[in-house]
């Protein structure tokens, strides 16, 4: 394994064994529901549904459907915060 | 193993890391949100969250109400009684 997956990995490993990734996963939730997220990309599935169908809709469409619009629809303040808490997070950790 | 040390990176490696975490959170919310709505949606109650807002028609999903009245004979839904079928039953 190369220097930096190494790295990759080391920083991955304390994030979940300091319980931060889950500290992290609990503030976007917690933010992505407060800003409209969820029902945001609610209504965009339901226009995926209805152009599928609702029998022919199978996981592969609504990943590829749903997955970059999810990714468009994180707000400026919600990318800002968690890119911040992550920074924060590496800043603490300097050696690992 | 031995100690890596980030503070020797250089500011666009530690950047392009927190970036790389940051997207694995987003990905890691959208699966999970399609994970929850492709049950929803094979067991048939996606749509009932559309159902206050009236929009069950545009699934293809006819309403209960405007289904009509139901035609079994013992059936208590509302209906006209002239629309029930005359049948008795035997025993």
């Amino acid at each position: 394994m190369n220097k930096d997956a190494e790295m990759r990995s080391a920083i991955n490993q304390k994030l979940t064994e300091t319980g931060d990734r889950e500290h992290l996963k609990e503030l976007r939730r917690t933010k992505l529901i407060e800003c409209g997220w969820k029902d945001q990309l609610k209504a965009h599935c339901k226009k995926v549904i209805i152009e599928k169908g609702l029998e022919h809709a199978t996981i592969d469409d609504l990943v590829a459907e749903i997955t970059p619009k999810g990714r468009a629809l994180v707000p400026d303040s919600v990318n800002k915060e968690l890119l911040q808490r992550i920074r924060t997070f590496l800043a603490q950790h300097a050696s690992i | 193993m031995e100690e890596i040390s980030l503070a020797n990176l250089d500011t666009n490696k530690l950047e392009a890391i927190a970036q790389e975490i940051y997207v694995d959170l987003i990905e890691d919310s959208c699966l999970g949100f399609c994970f929850e709505v492709h049950p929803a949606v094979k067991c048939g109650y996606f749509y009932l969250e559309f159902a206050e807002t009236g929009s069950v028609k545009e699934f293809g999903i006819q309403p209960v109400e405007e289904k009509g009245a139901c035609r079994l004979p013992l059936c208590t839904l509302p209906g006209e009684p002239g629309n029930r079928p005359d049948q008795q039953l035997q025993c």
